[in-house]
């Protein structure tokens, strides 16, 4: 009479949740504004700043802007959209589902990179128009491989971000505390070798760290990252990201467990 | 059917931390489950009772793997419910009720989708089974609306249709009639009989004594993290002193007429109330031996005296026995 | 009752002291220690040194480096004041204490604005703590004879954007949520107001753009004041400052009444 949980079910809980994020955006399409004015902002803060910089400015602007868009979206989306749970008090009965909660915030993920991705679009024609015409990529299609990939890197940190969002009602202002931080420490906007030596192991423990430097070496001709060239970079980078795929199963069951044992999962 | 209890809770602790202080470092520690025994039997509606705060949810949390105890163990259908929860969560259906709890933005309708989704209910037969619970509690015309624009008795039917979607074997109901009005209550109370009928074990809270003694044939009553009675309706009447009450208002009693009416055989109890410039005393009655009128004969100085006599309450049990474990 | 009596009365300054000490506690208990230390410390500098080295990439030298650290220290101050005005909006209707709050006597004026009093305060600790930042570690020198004419401006900005975020604040009443509109004017100011880069390096119909946000005056009038300006320049500045602040607060009464009605007649009072 009851059903068992399948393996099924946890690729339905991720489609349900990704469809829920539709509907839900659908509903309430304001956030639409900020998605859309941000990427724009940063287009023209980037294209102003990097000006300066010589034949590649616009390939840094292009890149500095989108992922400061796209990182927003993809990191702290799925966790803002979990706090909401608390707010709802939907998180206890999805919680207390049969399917684990990872896979709910692997469907936010989803469809929270769709939207970072579109970002990243409006960034580039932003900067485009502003500069009159597109950047020199020496190789496009690769680019665009690459940032995607950046996306799923992006992607693999966000999930383990969004257990705090589980773990804790504070974590929204956690996150805007830590926001700045983590765009410096990761060279979101600008290579982490710019920064003092002590910072950059810290850095290369987060996959976007290595898929970006490996996204300049190959769009910015006499791009001088990490050193090592844009292959250790994708080895580094698929490397890190299978440890946090590998871990975000573990981090989100104790986290599921401390909750439970504290007793806050209608909080908020 | 199985011989095991389908739920059985040894010995169950569940304290509460919260901090305090400038710098939070002051720990205070509520406990709101105090070694907590219970046992219920499969296919049958349990009832618990107990005032505010008793940490009846606190108990129903821990039941449906929401939330783990201190110490203790729990188990449900046979599994435990700290270690268990992948095994048990298909077969649970809970139903907290609420203005919360619900997406608001999205239909009845969609909500239920959602959640059947993640209950992995099979594709093939989803949409009729949404179907059927929205007709079950009586949705079907608000099905495709926003759960913003729900009354409040409106999100409860929704919550009660979540609870029951995936056709749990145990289904834990907090409160499941508040707010409705009484012909939605009525359909509610009907619907958990037929859940009964179809093989359902149901934990049922209420503050609604009516209700439990309509559809609980055995209940507890919690009161300060402990259970105090556990037993058949007949039996709590029992043990509170009888089924039978005998009313008595006058204009005040004095001690010798009080102090008789104790000492009558039969008699377990004498309290007494004052409603106004009027007194009431209240004797729960054991035997079918002290009648009405032998309690009138026994107080000829009241000409305004009235007496009546009816069966002693669940909500009479109920009071007394949270009152004695106040004192 | 006119406003001048109103403001006599003393359950206006009940009211408004009743809100000015509770709505940060009931935004997602904004008083704690540590939520207000990571806003005070943390918030200015890391947006500080991200904006330093992203114009130190782009080829910027020294007073490049100078200019975007003040920027960035005043700007700030929009998490301390226009976010936590609208989120205190936003959490009273999550709790559902909104509802009560409107159907309640209290006076408007001071049921609204109460709420402003703390985030000024936390503002003021912000920008002071990013400019003390400014100082140690971008190489910004504030002499000391500019530091009264600097706190002036520190304290007219201040003051300023938390009105900003009360005119936003009231759009919450009817709107579903306020932050939104927070978020879009972090951004936009650091676009339009001279934050990161000069505003006159933006096109005319932008630098006009930015004219209407506080945050603009109050960062010139800094910016001015740290470069010794005379009295007479800084007055002018001084004045366009409290203007925009009165302006903010001036639209925001007519607004949260405005929306208030709004509110009350669609029902969205309830509404997240």
């Amino acid at each position: 009479m009851a059903l068992p949980e399948s393996h099924a079910s946890r690729t339905r809980a991720t489609m349900a949740a990704l469809r829920l994020s539709l509907l839900t955006f659908m509903a309430d399409p304001q956030w639409l504004v900020p998605s859309m004015i941000a990427p724009v902002i940063f287009g023209l803060v980037s294209f102003e700043l990097f000006r300066g910089e010589g034949p590649y400015f616009l390939t840094y602007a292009i890149l500095g802007a989108g992922m400061m868009s796209m990182w927003g979206q993809t990191l702290y989306g799925s966790g803002w959209a979990t706090g909401q749970d608390r707010v709802f008090g939907t998180l206890e009965p999805t919680i207390q589902a049969p399917t684990p909660y990872l896979y709910v915030v692997l469907g936010r993920i989803v469809w929270n990179v769709a939207a970072g991705l579109l970002g990243g679009l409006i960034v580039y024609v932003v900067v485009v128009v502003a500069a009159g015409g597109p950047p020199a990529l020496p190789n496009p299609v690769v680019f665009v491989v690459l940032f995607l990939f950046v996306m799923v890197t992006l992607a693999s940190v966000g999930v383990v971000f969004a257990a705090a969002y589980v773990y804790t009602r504070y974590a929204g202002f956690i996150q805007n505390v830590g926001e700045f931080a983590f765009y410096v420490g990761t060279g979101c906007m600008f290579p982490v070798i710019l920064l003092p030596f002590w910072t950059n192991p810290i850095a290369l423990l987060f996959p976007p760290t290595w898929a970006l430097d490996a996204l300049r070496y190959l769009s910015i001709p006499g791009y001088v990252g990490f050193g090592w060239g844009w292959q250790w970079d994708l080895v580094g980078a698929v490397g890190v990201t299978a440890v946090y795929a590998a871990i975000a199963g573990s981090v989100f069951h104790r986290v599921e467990r401390h909750v439970l044992e504290s007793g806050n999962l209608s909080d908020y | 059917m199985s011989d095991d209890p389908a739920i059985e809770v040894t010995n169950l602790t569940r304290v509460f931390e919260s901090r305090k202080g400038f710098l939070f470092r002051e720990v205070e520690r509520t406990p709101a489950l105090k070694g907590v025994n219970l046992s219920v039997g499969n296919g049958a509606i349990f009832g618990l009772l107990g005032p505010n705060g008793a940490g009846k949810t606190t108990l129903v949390k821990i039941l449906s793997t929401l939330l783990l105890p201190t110490s203790g163990t729990a188990r449900v259908l046979g599994h435990d419910v700290a270690h268990e929860a992948e095994w048990l969560r298909p077969r649970i259906g809970l139903v907290l009720g609420g203005e919360r709890g619900l997406y608001n933005r999205i239909s009845g309708r969609e909500n239920l989708r959602y959640f059947a989704d993640l209950y992995g209910l099979p594709i093939a037969e989803r949409d009729a089974r949404i179907r059927e619970v929205l007709e079950r509690v009586d949705l079907v015309s608000a099905a495709d609306r926003r759960v913003e624009g729900y009354s409040r008795g409106m999100k409860q039917k929704l919550h009660i249709a979540r609870g029951i979607l995936h056709r749990p074997s145990i289904l834990f109901l907090d409160e499941p009639t508040i707010g409705l009005d009484p012909k939605s209550a009525r359909e509610t109370r009907k619907l958990v009989r037929s859940l009964v009928s179809d093989g359902v074990t149901i934990l049922l809270t209420t503050h609604y004594m009516f209700e439990a003694e309509e559809l609980c044939p055995e209940l507890a009553i919690l009161s300060r993290g402990q259970i105090v009675a556990k037993d058949t309706i007949p039996g709590l009447r029992r043990r509170v002193g009888g089924d039978r009450t005998i009313e008595v208002d006058a204009y005040g009693f004095d001690d010798r007429e009080m102090a008789q009416l104790r000492v009558l055989p039969g008699v377990s109890k004498v309290a007494s109330e004052e409603f106004g410039p009027r007194m009431r005393l209240t004797l729960r009655v054991r035997t079918e031996e002290v009648r009405p009128d032998q309690v009138a004969a026994m107080l000829p100085n009241h000409p305004e005296l009235t007496v009546r006599e009816r069966r002693t309450s669940l909500e009479d049990v109920y009071l007394d026995l949270v009152e004695e474990e106040a004192t | 009752m006119a406003t001048t009596q109103l403001v006599h009365h003393p359950q206006f300054w009940r009211t408004f002291w009743a809100n000015a000490v509770m709505a940060p506690r009931t935004s997602l208990g904004f008083m704690r220690v540590d939520f207000v230390l990571g806003t005070v410390f943390i918030i200015p500098l890391t947006q500080m040194v991200f904006f330093a080295f992203v114009v130190m990439l782009g080829g910027g030298g020294k007073s490049e480096v100078e200019f975007t650290a003040i920027g960035n220290a005043v700007a700030t101050v929009t998490y301390s004041s226009v976010f936590s005005v609208c989120q205190t909006t936003d959490t009273e209707k999550q709790q559902g204490t909104m509802e009560h709050l409107l159907v309640s006597p209290a006076n408007r004026l001071a049921l609204y604005f109460g709420r402003g009093l703390i985030p000024i305060l936390i503002s003021l600790a912000t920008v002071t703590m990013g400019l003390v930042y400014a100082v140690v570690f971008f190489g910004v020198i504030i002499p000391a004879a500019v530091v009264p004419s600097l706190a002036v401006g520190v304290i007219l900005t201040a003051f300023a954007m938390v009105g900003f975020g009360l005119l936003l604040g009231g759009l919450a009443l009817y709107l579903r949520t306020s932050i939104i509109l927070g978020n879009i004017f972090l951004f936009v100011g650091l676009l339009l107001s001279g934050v990161n880069f000069p505003l006159s390096s933006l096109p005319p119909s932008l630098q006009i753009a930015g004219d209407a946000l506080p945050l603009t005056w109050g960062l010139s009038a800094i910016r001015a004041a740290i470069s010794g300006d005379a009295i007479g320049p800084l007055s002018l500045l001084w004045a366009a400052v409290a203007l925009s602040g009165i302006i903010s607060l001036g639209l925001a009464m007519g607004l949260w009444e405005y929306f208030e009605r709004r509110a009350l007649a669609t029902g969205s009072i309830a509404r997240f």
